[in-house]
């Protein structure tokens, strides 16, 4: 019987259509005494997610960053440890596609005008200038991914256990330090 | 079963209980424990895990035992299948049931039905809002031509006019770029229009319109969004703006109106209705796996534990039995010690104690059983030690004259070996098949004369082998027999007998005695006269007798003298033996009259041997110095010296060798029945003669039993007369190497020179003295 379980919970996974996801480019730069990013994702949504969009059920996508000061003699020490949080959301009775980046929403004409700004993090503001030493090296890790507890639970407990209903890409790392009060080089 | 292994089980199966509850909590949608659905999944399959290795290891030993034939393993093995049947099925059912029902039920919701009626809702919504969208387009289509010739000086009270007439929430005139000409709203506080979207721009640009219901904000709040009619139309003729006459830009009039609120409202749950349906359609799949991986998760915990508890339950049920069957074997081995009680006070318990009392009553019983038999063994080994030790012979013989018990008295009295005969008829014995004959003659002739008397008692003399030649012996037996009878029927015979050859012989020599007293009285008388005549008789007529004649007188008187007189040392030697014991002995040195005698048969005590050329006989002669005075009459003993060395020395006159005499006298301790001994003295005469004949040495002591040609055959007897009258006793044997022996003993004169016990000793002593005084 417990074979059976084991067996049974084996067969959910064997899906075909996963949805990939990738970080492009991260662009790190000074903005007004903030530490912030220009960030490209690469996303292709599986089409059991579009289909799920397309029925009027949101999804929302987490972009998590971390920011680490290598340590030899230790663990790296965490400076930074920020998330944000994007939505897509298509309206069935007025036929409308919306995207929200925190508490601000806004129409937009297409789903993939919508990915599109999901996929485009421009001016991210992550954390006052005055946290980093100078001249320092800075290791960071910027990663996109399905929020799945924003799932209905059903849902939740099904997508934990379908390959297509999972998308989270690889972290990718970036390394800056701060020059002076002159800027940050990349 | 230890109590700290009952709380752990106990411990075990309430965190079991506990994560499976947490589970099944988990699976609601808005449950805390959501997030931990994946551990808890993992964890309650590593319980159901443990709980089959449990069972599984229960199981393995189960089966071991019932291979290898442990007792009580079958009744354990009954015991637990029940329980888990009574666990398990159930279980299994209620499973299958509910898998069953609920996956026909989930899939019962998501039907073609349901799904167009959704859709349908969804239609109703969307159409009820594009009515709404026409009738506004069409009032603001109707408004062109009105604003179209306005420059934008009139513009905001043409605006309002509009907005009175069509009864718009908001009315805006704006240029291509986005650019607000004008614009009246009746919200008091709003002082900017609301702008179309980017994206609404960017669609003017193509088509002539835009009709649509916004939705602001809020898709995510529960509260009712707001939604508003946004439609947009172009104004017919290009102005001239201002001075600036390269503006040219197109113009476009926005009416805003809201939907009514209860439109919204129902058209909303319309959607979220849909939206709820879509996602559950979605996940129907892992709605289905999640309750059947909660299910069997239940299942298998259900049925593994009542497995587990069915096993543990059965071992601690059938233990008590067990231990009482183990109870059981002891006690058919003779192990009588009580079983520990099990502290419950159910019936097993109760069985216990009862079994406990049971071995102890057995055990009574049977120590009492063996307490009789060891008394009964006791009194029969007694009694057959009296049998044995009987110097009467006894047979026991059944109805069938088979011999059932015989004693050792009957052995040496027949000179055979009984042991083989047992069981068998005593006529199987060689030798004793004239005793055997005898008795059952005997029986039957009892049983055929009917007597009154319970006993026949017969004396008769049978013949047996005696010793290792083929020499027989004559015995005299005086046998008594008796018809067993207990119960009231015959069951055997028993024969008692004795060998009364010895006082048969003393018999013969009383009557002896008795005859030659009187003869030798009667004879005696007449001899003298007898003698005295034939003298006077020859005496007188020798001289008147011419020479033949007085030849013949001579000759006859002389044999009638001769023969007289052999006659009255005859009746001498008959008086002698028949005579009365001296009323009176004194006390005797025994060792100085032996030396008296030896002298006179040449024995010199510093030269041994003796003067007879003839026959040198040698004398060893070893007298004990300290030999008390014995009690007798020296004349009588200087006989029985006398008589014992003429034997001997005409015994050894019959052998060639050189002939040793052996006289030795010494002190010994002659038991009297009782616990005292007394001292005697002991005096052997042994010869390397011939020896007795083995028919000789029963009958030596009788007279007119002799060997020699010369010889009344009084000899030994007149030796043993006197022995017996001095109180003394003699033994006649063969010595093992060869020759005769004879062992006289007599009581010292003083009876109590040896001290016996400390109790008597002083009076022992007084009588002493007064008997050396005198």
């Amino acid at each position: 019987m417990l074979l059976v379980v084991v067996m049974m919970s084996v067969s959910v996974m064997a899906q075909a259509q996963v949805a990939k996801a990738s970080v492009d480019r991260i662009e790190p730069f000074i903005l007004q005494g903030f530490l912030s990013l220009d960030i490209d994702f690469g996303m292709e949504l599986s089409p059991a997610m579009r289909e799920a969009l397309e029925r009027g059920v949101p999804l929302s996508f987490t972009i998590e960053l971390q920011i680490e000061q290598p340590r030899w003699w230790w663990l790296n020490k965490t400076l930074v440890n920020a998330s944000m949080s994007r939505r897509i959301f298509y309206n069935t009775l007025t036929q409308q596609w919306r995207v929200s980046i925190g508490d601000l929403g806004f129409m937009v004409g297409s789903f993939q005008e919508a990915l599109d700004i999901v996929k485009r993090v421009r001016g991210w503001e992550v954390a006052p200038l005055d946290r980093f030493e100078h001249n320092t090296n800075y290791v960071g890790q910027v990663r996109i991914m399905l929020d799945t507890t924003q799932l209905s639970r059903p849902l939740q407990l099904d997508a934990s256990k379908r390959d297509d209903w999972n998308m989270a890409s690889p972290w990718r790392s970036f390394e800056f330090s701060v020059n002076g009060p002159a800027g940050a080089r990349p | 079963m230890s109590r700290w292994v009952r709380w752990l089980i106990a411990f075990g199966v309430m965190a079991g209980l506990g994560l499976f509850v947490l589970l099944a909590w988990s699976t609601g949608s808005a449950s805390r424990l959501a997030q931990y659905h994946e551990l808890l999944v993992y964890l309650n399959i590593a319980l159901a895990t443990g709980l089959f290795i449990w069972v599984a290891g229960l199981l393995a030993r189960l089966i071991f035992q019932l291979r290898a034939g442990t007792f009580g393993a079958r009744l354990t093995g009954r015991f637990a299948l029940a329980f888990a049947l009574i666990g398990v099925l159930p279980g299994a059912l209620i499973y299958t049931v509910s898998v069953q029902f609920m996956s026909r039920s989930i899939e019962s919701w998501f039907n073609v039905r349901v799904d167009a009626a959704l859709d349908a809702g969804l239609a109703l919504g969307r159409a009820a809002l594009d009515a709404q969208l026409n009738e506004l387009d069409t009032r603001a289509r109707a408004m062109i031509p009105l604003l179209s010739e306005a420059d934008e000086g009139e513009l905001p009270g043409l605006l309002a006019r509009v907005r009175e007439v069509t009864g718009v929430q908001e009315a805006t005139v704006f240029t291509s770029s986005g650019r607000p000409l004008a614009f009246v709203t009746d919200q008091l506080g709003q002082l900017l229009p609301q702008t179309p979207p980017l994206h609404v721009l960017n669609q003017l640009r193509l088509t002539r319109g835009y009709a649509a219901a916004d939705s602001v904000g809020g898709e995510i709040s529960d509260k009712t969004p707001e939604m508003v009619l946004r439609v947009i139309v172009p104004l017919a003729s290009p102005v001239i703006v201002g001075g600036n006459p390269l503006v040219n830009e197109l113009r476009w009039l926005q009416l805003i109106k809201p939907v009514p609120e209860k439109l919204v409202m129902n058209a909303e749950e319309v959607r979220a209705g849909y939206r709820d349906y879509q996602e559950l359609a979605l996940a129907r799949h892992g709605l289905r796996k999640l309750f059947e991986v909660t299910l069997t998760l239940a299942l298998l915990l259900a049925v593994f534990a009542a497995m587990a508890v069915a096993l543990y339950l059965s071992r601690r049920l059938v233990r008590p039995l067990l231990a009482l069957a183990a109870g059981t074997r002891a006690v058919s081995v003779g192990d009588y010690r009580p079983l520990p009680v099990p502290p419950e006070l159910d019936e097993v318990g109760q069985l216990t104690r009862s079994f406990n009392a049971m071995t102890q009553q057995l055990e009574e019983a049977r120590r009492m059983v063996e307490l009789n038999r060891q008394q009964l063994e006791r009194s029969k080994l007694y009694i057959e030690s009296i049998l044995s030790n009987l110097s009467a012979g006894v047979l026991v013989f059944d109805e069938q004259f088979r011999v059932t018990i015989f004693n050792q008295g009957a052995q040496s009295i027949l000179g055979v070996d009984l042991r083989g005969v047992q069981g068998r008829p005593l006529e199987t014995v060689d030798g004793v098949i004239q005793f055997a004959s005898t008795i059952r003659k005997a029986f039957s002739q009892h049983a055929a004369m009917g007597s009154e008397r319970q006993h026949w008692q017969e004396q008769f003399e049978i013949t047996l082998p005696k010793g290792e030649k083929d020499e027989v012996q004559v015995v005299t037996l005086l046998a008594r027999g008796t018809h067993l009878t207990w119960e009231g029927r015959g069951n055997g015979y028993v024969v008692v007998f004795d060998d009364i050859t010895e006082v048969i012989s003393a018999n013969r020599s009383v009557a002896w005695a008795e005859v030659a007293r009187r003869l030798a009285h009667e004879i005696k008388n007449p001899l003298t006269p007898i003698q005295l005549s034939a003298e006077r008789l020859a005496m007188k007529l020798m001289d008147k007798l011419d020479e033949k004649d007085a030849a013949l007188l001579e000759r006859s008187t002389n044999t009638i003298i001769n023969q007289v007189s052999s006659l009255k040392l005859m009746v001498d030697e008959f008086r002698e033996y028949a005579r009365k014991p001296p009323k009176k002995f004194g006390p005797v040195n025994l060792n100085s009259l032996i030396e008296d005698v030896l002298t006179l048969y040449g024995w010199d005590p510093h030269d041994s041997k003796s003067r007879d050329p003839k026959h040198p006989i040698q004398f060893e002669v070893r007298l004990d110095p300290d030999l008390p005075l014995i009690s007798g009459e020296v004349t009588q003993l200087r006989q029985v010296i006398h008589n014992l060395l003429g034997n001997a020395r005409e015994a050894l006159s019959e052998v060639q060798t050189a002939g040793i005499i052996q006289v030795t006298t010494e002190v010994t301790q002659a038991g009297l029945g009782d616990e005292t001994r007394q001292a005697a003295v002991l005096l052997t005469v042994a010869d390397n003669g011939p020896g007795f004949s083995s028919q000789l040495l029963q009958r030596a002591f009788e007279p007119y039993v002799t060997t020699k040609v010369h010889g009344t055959g009084l000899g030994l007897a007149i030796v043993r007369k006197i022995v017996e009258e001095h109180g003394g006793h003699i033994e006649l044997s063969n010595r093992r190497t060869g020759g005769a022996r004879v062992t006289i003993m007599l009581v010292p004169f003083a009876t109590s020179t040896a001290v016996v016990d400390g109790a008597s000793q002083d009076d022992d002593n007084h009588k002493t003295d007064l008997g050396t005084i005198r």
